[in-house]
């Protein structure tokens, strides 16, 4: 019959279509190569240089690895330069010499090196967001090295993802505050909005190197602790690189760095700030001793702006909770006079590092990292009239004062502090 | 009239059945480009132009209404004959006929890019149409009641499903996003504010469909009036919140607004990556978006031409979205056109009915006299 | 002796016998001689030219051209004779006699002034021995003391009144209903001298006692099942609903052979227009033989080619009552103990009765894992396959190098593979069905699980896959209605196919177009997606359940006489406080 045999044909059609590998799209989870990190570099043969870092595939039961005395690492990643005139350029060629396809859809971060964001990152950022394969939050970093190289050594030793490793560290960072994440969502943002600009943040690779010898006080040393680039923190050991402090930019192209602490304290400013714990000069006592504090956002902080007069100006309030975590010097910091006078100290001292880094963007940037702009939208009706408005020209000239906030919410564990007992006469003073 | 014919004659909606169909009706183009549009013409008070939007296209409705309520039980398509004569009224419906054809094309068009887009990025566009239209012609045979029926299953699992997208991108919400308040300007944002009363012009469903509800004028006045509130506060909420994670001027590039919106959203380490899942939801409102317009402008067909049956118009309609689906050379191409139609569909959509309505009350007021 | 082997000789030949078309004509010859072949008479073998059609079952009954031959018809005319040798002889040519040996005639005497020839037929096997004899013998062979006799026309109605003491005895004259009673278990005695013949009911044959339902199991809740005799099924339902407006009504369904159909419901609570529907179509069924309610249930249903079955089937008496009480039909056939009820909708495919008998918090535990069951049951594999090809940016990135490195040695597709697993599953679970008793399910789970090993080991398949297999699977064991698990088990392949071809697009489109064909299905006039299907007032009973004191109305698809079941306030005793207890008071009390 007619019906019959029409019904046949179609079915078989869809039979057809079923085992059909690959039909239309279809790929199977073993014919990709998936890459975890993309580099970029500038080029010397060819306009950029793209790196990628693929995962090996492996196995659920490793066998050997482990139990032979523990030799060489398993290698769980493969990392490949290639050169060539845009990202995807160096995708298709990677295919030559990759067995499976490579694919961007897992991709986690994208390191890129200095030379090329100080020329403009906008003409890499647009096609990775019209590529479908890039996920809007992927990281984005800037290295002062090469891409390239920060990939090779990047060998974290619990991890075997570098995905992972830099999600986990930049969850970490709410609680550190000396890096920020950066997606690319933000960036991107950031780079055309009147009212703000962008920020990432920043990796280095380092060998590790030993101390030097500063012959500073305590109290000045206590400031420095965390103002490392990446690449120069005094260390040894572990994975050799650094993930501290944020690359600046300005438009598209890159102003400057500023160190872990300027971090802490732009992010105290900007409202990103999560938790951290800083470590201060006592205040009576700032030669030989610190008071290491735990300080934690209490609420948004509170801008003020004022656009009449010559030049705007802004008044920005941080509000933090603080928890102390050491004193060193024994003094009963925790109750009464003492409490307030530490207090005070402490908004001073976080006030001016503040304004310093404030001053640092206005001066050495001219950028608007903080995001201050985006306060004075209501003051205008229309789109047009803001953008005419031209904030971050205004934002090197502004008036930007800060003022900190601090109430010492806890104090650990112990309530005062008896000092230790004295020591015989003749050693007293060493 | 003669014209319903006899198996569809017995069909009656209820009113939740009715309400459901609307809103998937109109709310379906949100998941295409409708926020960026909105974006774009408004800038920052997009969201503002789906407000405004929405209130035009209530007091037209209230117009049409009220015109559907002289004549009760009957379509607008027989009331247009009644009203302007045999050939303005002719005339006139096939103006909508072709409307809906057209729009119904371009929806095709949009759709299947789309889920070219967004999940098959290698599949050809004829196989995706032509599924599209696969399904929605076996589920058109299966008549008005199974699909409204589905449209009203499926709602609350739309709505459902849209709300955890805007709710799970809660800490990518930036309120100052949406200042200035006025973004493009007053003047701007009021023209294409009425103008973008074009978005729920497929209220006008309520008006074809008359002869089939199960309820009276004041019902389908309440119900045209809550599907175009509720639509109204959907399409608001989507461009509010498209505006506050992706903000001016960034939003004004991307292609499929909601697609983005559900890749972005990371809420920890393991509630991200969920955009297929959002696939399903999206799709299968397009499904029914298509299906419902299928049928409708069968039964808009039917009416007009005054034939007995409508079923056999089904395929011959389906190879007409494919073939206008199909018709532009480029995404890009649709894309405009899409926009035009969004800017003056709106213009035929209910400055018509408002006319005919406006001439039936003139008629009346003459016979009275 | 030794000769057989040396010397040869033709085989005699034993497979000549051919099955040939059948002629009219032919029948009395082919009876009696089936040994031998009919090579002469034989119609010669044509060739088949046509493709072979569907078969149409033609209606026979009524076609017959020869009277004298037609089997069934050919009594119908026939009267009791009052010569006892006449009857005889047409007892003996009906059953065809003595060939046929289940049939007893059995000679007597009954002791009347003057004494009458008689004699009883039965057929042994579906009659109870005890009853011929105790209530159809004993009377009349012990009669003793002379009675008034009357006339012999009206022999047998004195008989009946006075004589034999069964409990259902009849006075016939028709032979179609004699030879309808006597194969249904009864017996006739046929007197001389008179034009009628007396009927007693003497029914009894072996049958299976009341058991435990085999495929719906509780922990909670009776455990009697129906068995394959209609009237202790009827029974059953009787014992339980105690209401003299239940009704049963037995219709008798099958050209061929007649087998009763009995449909019971509660007069005052079910719709008329159902039952009459149900009615009309019970009687309108028209074909040789109906021999399960399955059959009758694909006569019957709105849509015999859509997954999901209208009609429910159900072992389970507590059931049956419950659907009897909500105003339903039930439909019982004799000869299996599976009952239908109609009305039915999605969602009362869905239930099972213990979540009625638990306690709310458990009851609603149980239907939500039951609803989870049922989308794992048919969407999981297609979700693997659609998203391991298609969309493998959903995979967490630890998972899919995990994954993409045991994909390493599997030279099949997903696809394939996922194809390959749930064919050798479907067909385990085949399998333990026909193996017998406790080697069957043993069977089922060992094969399952080493099979998944085994091909894991040596590479056929990954891991993960089996998981997806067995969760598939162990989903669809918790489906509680045995149908709507085939509808599942079947929709999953189709939606596997989808998604292999079209990714998530494919499953939504699967699912849109399974939605609406299910929103266009009818089950005996209820849209069988109501309440959510078109919106319909109902209780708190589609997915979770209410408490069952807010069970107040029926649900409003049924359209029963009377909606209410129960009164806003059915817990009488939250309305007032327990009595005052006396002072000085009992042995809980505070002092």
């Amino acid at each position: 019959m007619k019906g019959n045999g029409a019904r046949t044909v179609f079915a078989m059609l869809g039979l057809c279509l079923v085992l059909l590998p690959g039909c239309w799209g279809a790929r199977e989870t073993d014919e990709l190569a998936y890459i975890l990190t993309l580099g970029i570099d500038k080029g010397r043969e060819n306009v950029i240089n793209v790196t990628f870092q693929m995962a090996l595939p492996r196995g659920k039961d490793e066998k050997g690895g482990g139990g032979e005395g523990g030799g060489e690492k398993e290698k769980t990643t493969e990392t490949v330069s290639v050169e060539a005139a845009s990202i995807f350029g160096a995708l298709q060629l990677a295919s030559a010499f990759s067995a499976r396809e490579p694919t961007l859809i897992h991709n986690r971060t994208v390191v890129v090196s200095e030379e090329i964001a100080r020329e403009g990152l906008a003409k890499y950022i647009n096609p990775l967001l019209r590529s479908r394969e890039i996920r809007r939050n992927t990281f984005i970093v800037v290295t002062p090295g090469k891409a390239r190289d920060f990939i090779e050594k990047n060998l974290p030793p619990s991890e075997k993802n570098p995905a992972r490793q830099f999600e986990l560290a930049f969850s970490a960072a709410e609680y550190t505050g000396l890096m920020m994440d950066s997606i690319i969502n933000e960036f991107s943002e950031d780079i055309k909005s009147p009212g703000c600009e962008a920020v990432t943040a920043l990796v280095n690779v380092n060998e590790g190197r030993p101390g030097r010898e500063s012959g500073l006080a305590a109290g000045e040393k206590a400031g420095l602790e965390a103002a490392f680039l990446p690449g120069e923190i005094a260390r040894v050991g572990g994975n050799k690189i650094d993930i501290i402090g944020l690359a600046v930019f300005r438009g598209d192209r890159l102003a400057g760095y500023l160190n872990g602490s300027e971090t802490r304290y732009y992010q105290m400013a900007s409202g990103k700030f999560r938790s951290a714990i800083i470590t201060f000069p006592d205040p009576e006592n700032p030669e030989k001793d610190i008071i290491a504090m735990k300080l934690r956002k209490g609420r948004p902080p509170l801008v003020r702006v004022d656009l009449g007069g010559p030049v705007p100006k802004i008044d920005v309030d941080v509000i933090l909770e603080g928890e102390i975590l050491s004193i060193q010097s024994g003094i009963n910091y925790e109750l009464g006079e003492k409490e307030r006078q530490l207090g005070d100290y402490l908004e001073g001292y976080i006030t001016g590092e503040i304004n310093k880094v404030i001053e640092k963007t206005q001066q050495e940037f001219q950028s608007d990292i903080f995001g201050f702009g985006d306060f004075t939208r209501r003051f205008f009706w229309t789109w047009r009239e803001w953008q005419d408005f031209r904030w971050l020209d205004k934002y090197p000239k502004a008036n930007i004062r800060a003022k900190t906030n601090l109430i010492i919410r806890r104090t650990g564990l112990m309530v005062r502090t008896i000092p230790v007992k004295g020591l015989p006469e003749g050693e007293k003073g060493k | 009239m003669g014209t319903i014919s006899k198996r569809e004659s017995l069909t009656f909606l209820g009113p939740s059945e009715a309400l459901a169909m609307v809103m998937i009706y109109m709310g379906a183009k949100a998941f295409l480009g409708y926020p960026r549009l909105m974006a774009y013409q408004g800038l920052n008070a997009g969201w503002l132009l789906t407000v405004l939007g929405g209130l035009t296209a209530a007091a037209f409705w209230l117009a049409v209404s009220a015109l559907l309520a002289r004549f009760p039980g009957k379509s607008i398509v027989e009331i247009n004959e009644i009203i302007l004569g045999r050939p303005l009224g002719l005339g006139l419906n096939a103006l909508i006929l072709v409307y809906l054809v057209f729009s119904s094309g371009v929806f095709l068009r949009q759709f299947s890019e789309s889920v070219i887009i967004t999940a098959l990025p290698d599949s050809p566009l004829s196989s995706l149409a032509g599924l599209f239209l696969l399904t929605v012609l076996i589920a058109a045979y299966f008549g008005l009641e199974s699909i409204s029926r589905n449209s009203h299953i499926a709602l609350p699992f739309i709505l459902i499903g849209v709300a955890a997208v805007l709710v799970s991108l809660y800490t990518f919400w930036d309120a100052k996003e949406l200042l200035p308040i006025l973004g493009a300007g007053a003047g701007p944002v009021l023209v294409h504010g009425l103008l973008g009363s074009s978005a729920y012009g497929e209220v006008l469903l309520l008006a074809i469909l008359a002869p089939f509800f199960s309820f009276g004028a004041n019902t389908i006045r309440k119900v045209g009036l809550i599907g175009i509130g509720v639509v109204m506060l959907y399409f608001a909420a989507i461009t509010a919140v498209y505006l506050m994670v992706i903000p001016i001027p960034g939003a004004t590039e991307t292609l499929a607004p909601f697609y983005q919106l559900s890749r972005t959203i990371y809420v920890g380490r393991y509630y991200q990556r969920l955009e297929s899942v959002f696939v399903l939801f999206w799709t299968y409102t397009a499904f029914l978006q298509l299906a419902i317009g299928l049928i409708v402008t069968a039964l808009a067909a039917q009416a007009t031409l005054k034939l007995p049956y409508y079923r056999p118009l089904l395929p011959a309609l389906a190879v007409l979205f494919l073939s206008l689906a199909l018709t532009p050379a480029s995404l890009m191409e649709n894309t405009i056109i899409e926009e035009y139609q969004l800017l003056y569909g709106g213009l035929f959509l209910f400055l018509v009915p408002f006319g005919v309505w406006a001439l039936a009350a003139l008629k009346e007021k003459a016979e009275k006299q | 002796m030794a000769a057989r082997w040396l010397v040869f000789r033709e085989e005699e030949p034993r497979d000549n016998f051919v099955l040939l078309d059948h002629k009219q004509g032919d029948r009395e010859q082919q009876g009696r001689n089936s040994r031998k072949s009919g090579g002469d008479e034989a119609v010669p073998r044509t060739r088949i030219s046509k493709k072979p059609r569907p078969i149409r079952r033609k209606k026979e009954h009524g076609k017959a051209s020869n009277p004298g031959e037609d089997e069934e018809g050919f009594y119908t005319k026939l009267l009791v004779d009052p010569r006892l040798q006449t009857n005889k002889d047409y007892i003996e040519t009906i059953y065809s006699l003595p060939k046929n040996q289940d049939i007893i005639v059995r000679d007597f005497t009954i002791s009347l002034e003057p004494p009458v020839q008689a004699f009883a037929v039965f057929i042994e096997g579906i009659s109870d021995r005890v009853t011929v004899n105790e209530s159809v013998l004993k009377p009349l062979m012990l009669l003793s003391g002379k009675r008034p006799v009357t006339e012999p026309a009206k022999l047998a109605e004195y008989l009946k009144k006075h004589v034999v003491y069964g409990n259902q005895v009849d006075v016939q004259d028709k032979f179609e209903d004699i030879i309808e009673k006597i194969n249904y278990g009864g017996t006739a005695v046929f007197l001389d001298g008179s034009p009628y013949c007396l009927t007693i009911e003497s029914k009894g044959w072996e049958k299976r006692p009341v058991g435990k339902p085999v495929t719906e199991q509780v922990i909670r809740g009776p455990h009697e099942a129906f068995v394959e005799t209609l009237r202790s099924n009827t029974g059953l339902i009787r014992k339980a609903i105690r209401n003299p407006r239940l009704i049963t009504e037995i219709f008798k369904i099958g050209v061929r052979n007649k087998t009763d159909v009995a449909i019971m419901y509660l007069d005052n609570l079910a719709n008329p227009s159902l039952v009459e529907e149900v009615r009309r179509r019970i009687n309108s069924v028209d074909t040789d033989y109906v021999s399960e309610s399955g059959i009758l249930e694909q006569f019957i249903e709105d849509n015999p080619f859509m997954p999901v079955p209208q009609v429910i089937s159900t072992e389970r008496p507590d059931r049956v009552i419950s659907f009897i009480m909500d105003g339903k039909v039930a439909i019982l056939m004799d000869g299996n103990p599976n009952v239908l009820v109609v009305p039915t909708t999605f969602f009362s495919l869905l239930h099972s009765p213990e979540d009625y008998y638990l306690r709310l918090p458990y009851g609603n535990f149980i239907r939500l894992l039951r609803v989870a069951a049922m989308f794992i049951a048919f969407v999981t594999p297609a979700f693997y396959v659609a998203i391991t090809t298609f969309h493998q940016e959903m995979i967490p990135t630890d998972l899919i190098l995990v994954i993409a490195s045991s994909r390493e040695t599997v030279p099949f597709p997903t696809v394939i593979e996922v194809f390959f697993m749930e064919f050798a599953f479907e067909m385990i679970r085949e399998a333990g069905v026909r193996v017998p008793g406790v080697i069957g399910n043993t069977l089922g789970i060992v094969g399952a699980l080493i099979l998944g090993q085994a091909a894991v080991q040596a590479g056929i398949v990954s891991p993960i896959l089996i998981i997806v297999v067995a969760l598939t699977g162990l989903a669809s064991f918790a489906i509680p209605n045995y149908s709507m698990s085939f509808a599942f088990r079947g929709v999953r392949f189709i939606f596997t196919a989808l998604a292999a071809v079209f990714g998530f697009f494919g499953v939504s489109a699967g699912l849109f177009v399974l939605m609406t064909s299910m929103t266009g299905m009818k089950s005996f006039g209820v849209p069988i997606l109501s309440p959510i299907g078109p919106r319909t007032k109902s209780g708190p009973d589609i997915l979770l359940r209410g408490p069952v004191w807010s069970m107040e109305e029926r649900p409003d698809f049924i359209n029963a006489r009377e909606m209410r079941r129960q009164p806003d306030i059915s817990r009488g005793w939250i309305k007032s406080s327990p009595q005052e207890p006396e002072p000085g008071g009992g042995d809980n009390q505070q002092t």
